[in-house]
C-alpha cells in the first residue's frame, strides 16, 4: 500500500498540471479544478492500470470531462476581473480573437504542456496538423503581444 | 538577454490557466476516492449515496456505525428541509395538463412494436447505414418522428458550435439536409418530438459578433425553435421562460413540452426552476420551484434533475451537492438524493420514497406500470462504486425495487422501445472501452445483452439513438442499425 502511495505521489506530480491545465482552460478554473479532482480520484481507484494506458493524461482528460457533466471544449480561460493582473492583460482578448483550432492548441501545448503527441490524440487529428496550428496561434499571439523574435 | 519568445508565450499561458487555482495533491485525490470516518472539523466524505455494504465490510463497526448515524441525519434533513422554505411559484397559464397514460405517451410511431421486446432485439443483426452528410459531431441532438431521424446541431472536429441539420430516412436509406433553422448553432440543446414538429430548445450558441466579452466561443441561450417536416420549414416558439439554460431536460408529455434543470452557471449548478409549454396556445406556463436543500454550512448545488412522465405526474429524481477543500490538502464530496413528483394540476412538489439508485446521469422511462430508472452516477467510476441495477419506482405501491441482472453500469444515454429499456454498459475499470448494450424488458423484468454491440460501439458509431419500430438506430462516426426482424 505504502508503495502504491509512493507512486499515485509521482504519477500526480507528472500528470496534475497538465491535466489541470486543460481542464481549467475548457471548463473555467472551479470547474476544471473539481474535474481534475475526480479525474486523479479514478485514477486512484484503478492505479493498477495506470502503467499500461498509452497516453494518461488524455485518457484522465475524458474521465474529467465525463465527471463534469459537460461536453464541451471551450479552451477559452473564463478570467474574472481582477483589480491586479498577474498575467498579461492583453493576452486573454488575444486567445479569444484566435480561430477555434489555433486556440485550443496553443492553449494544450503552450498552456498545459500537452506533447503534440497528446494534442493530436485527444484532437483525432495528426501530430503534424497540431504543429501547422501551433505555429499559426504562436505567430499570431506574438505579433499582437509585441513580443520580438529573437535573430 | 532575452527570453526566446515561444518560451515567453508559454510562460504567460501557463500563469493564465495557474492563476488562481490551487493543485490537486495525490493525498486529495485519493481522500475522494475513499470511505473515511468524520474526523474532526473537516471530514473527508466520498459522494453520498448510495453507500454500497460491500464496501462497509472492511472498514468495520466503527464506521458502519458512523455512516448509520449520519444517514439517519441525511434522512430527516432530506424529508424536512427541501421545499419547507420555499414556497412554490404560482401557475399561470395551463399549468400542468392531464393526458393519456401508457408507455408510449408522447413517443413517435414504432413505440411498443412486437420487434420492440428484449427478446426480439436480442435476435436483431447489425447493419451499416449510410452516415449522411453531416459531419462528425457531439451534443447535437437527435429525435425520431415516426418516419424519419432527425440530427441537429451540437459541435465536430473544430470544436465550435454547428448549425446544420439532415433527416434520414430508413426506408429509401436517404438523407435530406434541413432547412436554414432560425436558431443559432448551437450545442448540448434540448429536443422532442410532439407529434408534429421537433422542438428545439436552450442549449450553448455560438457568439455573436457584439456578445459580451464573457462569451467564450459559445454561451447560453433561451431561443426555443420547432422544425415542421411536413412543411420542411422552421418557425421560432417564445424563448425561455427561465432564462438561459445548458443541457436542459425536456420531455414531452402527449400534450405539453415540460422542461426541468438545465446549467445555468459554467459551475454546473442546475436551474431549480421548471416550465411547460402548451403548443396549443404556444405559451410557456411556469410550474413549482424544484425543492430545495437548505443546511448550514457550504452551499448545497443542484447537480442533476432527472424528469419521468407518468402521464398523471411529472416525477423528478433530484442530486444535490457540495464539495470543497478542507484547507490541509483533502478535499470532500457529499450529496443528497430525493425524488419528487407534481401532479397534474397540482401547485406543490411531493417528497416520493428514498430511490435506491445514483440519480446523477440516470435514464427514465415509463413502462406504463412503473418508472424505470437506470444507469447514473454523478462521480462516474469511483464514487459510489458502478451501479449494477436499475431501479423500478411504482406509484401504485409508492415503492422501489431493483430490476436485476446485466444492466448499465454507468451513466450513459438510453433508448426505451416502447416493451424495453436500451442502454449502454459500460466495464468497471474501462469507463471507454468495451461497452456493450444490454435491453431490460417490462414484462420479463430481465435484462438481456445484445449480441455484437461491443463491436459496433467500440468502432465509433457513437451512441444509441433512436428506436424506429423495427430497428434501433446508432449514428455517430459510422451510422449502424440493428435491424430486428418481425417475431415468428
Amino acid at each position: 500500500m505504502e508503495r502504491d502511495v509512493d507512486e499515485f505521489e509521482r504519477f500526480v506530480l507528472d500528470v496534475e498540471p497538465r491535466l489541470r491545465r486543460a481542464l481549467v482552460a475548457r471548463y473555467g478554473r472551479e470547474q476544471g479544478r473539481e474535474a481534475t479532482a475526480a479525474a486523479l480520484a479514478w485514477a486512484w481507484e484503478h492505479r493498477g492500470r495506470l502503467a499500461s494506458l498509452s497516453n494518461p493524461v488524455a485518457y484522465l482528460y475524458r474521465v474529467g470531462q465525463s465527471a463534469s457533466r459537460r461536453r464541451k471544449l471551450r479552451l477559452v480561460v473564463d478570467r474574472p476581473s481582477m483589480s491586479e493582473h498577474t498575467v498579461e492583460p492583453e493576452l486573454e482578448r488575444i486567445l479569444r480573437a484566435l480561430p477555434e483550432r489555433q486556440r485550443i492548441v496553443l492553449l494544450l501545448v503552450d498552456g498545459a504542456e500537452w506533447t503534440h503527441a497528446e494534442a493530436a490524440h485527444l484532437l483525432g487529428v495528426r501530430p503534424s496538423t497540431v504543429q501547422q496550428h501551433l505555429e499559426r496561434a504562436r505567430r499570431r499571439v506574438r505579433r499582437e503581444l509585441r513580443v520580438e523574435e529573437v535573430p | 538577454m532575452s527570453e526566446h519568445p515561444e518560451n515567453d508565450l508559454r510562460h504567460r499561458l501557463i500563469a493564465l490557466l495557474d492563476e488562481g487555482v490551487e493543485p490537486v495533491s495525490a493525498s486529495e485525490a485519493r481522500g475522494r476516492s475513499e470511505l473515511h470516518l468524520p474526523a474532526g472539523p473537516c471530514p473527508r466524505w466520498r459522494s453520498g449515496h448510495p453507500v454500497g455494504p460491500w464496501r462497509l465490510g472492511a472498514i468495520g463497526a466503527l464506521a458502519l456505525a458512523g455512516v448509520v448515524l449520519v444517514g439517519i441525519v441525511v434522512l430527516v434533513a432530506v424529508q424536512h428541509e427541501p421545499g419547507s422554505n420555499t414556497p412554490p411559484a404560482p401557475l399561470s397559464g395551463s399549468g400542468l395538463l392531464a393526458t393519456s397514460t401508457g408507455p408510449c405517451t408522447g413517443r413517435a410511431a414504432g413505440c411498443g412494436s412486437p420487434e420492440s421486446s428484449a427478446a426480439a432485439l436480442a435476435h436483431g443483426n447489425w447493419a451499416t447505414f449510410p452516415r449522411g452528410p453531416l459531419s462528425a459531431r457531439s451534443g447535437q441532438v437527435e429525435v425520431w418522428t415516426g418516419n424519419e431521424l432527425i440530427v441537429w446541431g451540437g459541435y465536430g472536429s473544430g470544436l465550435v458550435p454547428l448549425g446544420d441539420g439532415a433527416a434520414y430516412d430508413p426506408r429509401t436509406r436517404t438523407w435530406t439536409m434541413l432547412p436554414a433553422s432560425p436558431l443559432r448553432p448551437t450545442e448540448d440543446a434540448a429536443a422532442t418530438w410532439t407529434g408534429t414538429e421537433m422542438v428545439v430548445l436552450g442549449g450553448e450558441a455560438g457568439c455573436l459578433a457584439d456578445s459580451s466579452s464573457s462569451c467564450n466561443g459559445a454561451e447560453p441561450t433561451d431561443a426555443v425553435a420547432a422544425y415542421v417536416p411536413a412543411t420542411n420549414t422552421w418557425h421560432r416558439l417564445p424563448p425561455l421562460p427561465m432564462g438561459q439554460l445548458v443541457d436542459p431536460s425536456a420531455l414531452w408529455t402527449g400534450r405539453q413540452l415540460v422542461v426541468v434543470g438545465g446549467s445555468v452557471s459554467p459551475n454546473g449548478v442546475l436551474s431549480d426552476k421548471t416550465a411547460a409549454f402548451d403548443p396549443a396556445t404556444s405559451s410557456w406556463a411556469r410550474l413549482p420551484l424544484l425543492p430545495r436543500l437548505t443546511s448550514s454550512g457550504p452551499k448545497w448545488r443542484l447537480i442533476d434533475a432527472v424528469p419521468a412522465w407518468t402521464g398523471t405526474s411529472l416525477d423528478v429524481l433530484v442530486t444535490w451537492q457540495r464539495s470543497g477543500l478542507c484547507g490541509k490538502g483533502c478535499g470532500y464530496v457529499r450529496a443528497r438524493s430525493a425524488t419528487w413528483s407534481l401532479p397534474v394540476g397540482g401547485s406543490a412538489w411531493h417528497a416520493l420514497p428514498k430511490p435506491t439508485v445514483a440519480l446523477g446521469g440516470a435514464v427514465t422511462a415509463w413502462t406504463g406500470r412503473d418508472v424505470i430508472v437506470a444507469g447514473g452516477t454523478y462521480c462516474p467510476w469511483s464514487c459510489p462504486p458502478p451501479i449494477r441495477f436499475a431501479a423500478l419506482y411504482s406509484p401504485r405501491t409508492r415503492g422501489w425495487s431493483r430490476a436485476l441482472g446485466s444492466g448499465p453500469v454507468s451513466a450513459s444515454p438510453g433508448v426505451w422501445t416502447g416493451k424495453a429499456f436500451v442502454s449502454v454498459r459500460t466495464s468497471r475499470t474501462h469507463p471507454f472501452e468495451g461497452a456493450t448494450l444490454g435491453a431490460w424488458d417490462a414484462a420479463t423484468r430481465a435484462w438481456t445483452r445484445l449480441a455484437g454491440t461491443a463491436a459496433v460501439l467500440d468502432n465509433g458509431a457513437g451512441r444509441p439513438a433512436v428506436w424506429t419500430g423495427t430497428e434501433l438506430l446508432v449514428w455517430g462516426a459510422t451510422g449502424m442499425a440493428l435491424v430486428v426482424p418481425p417475431p415468428t
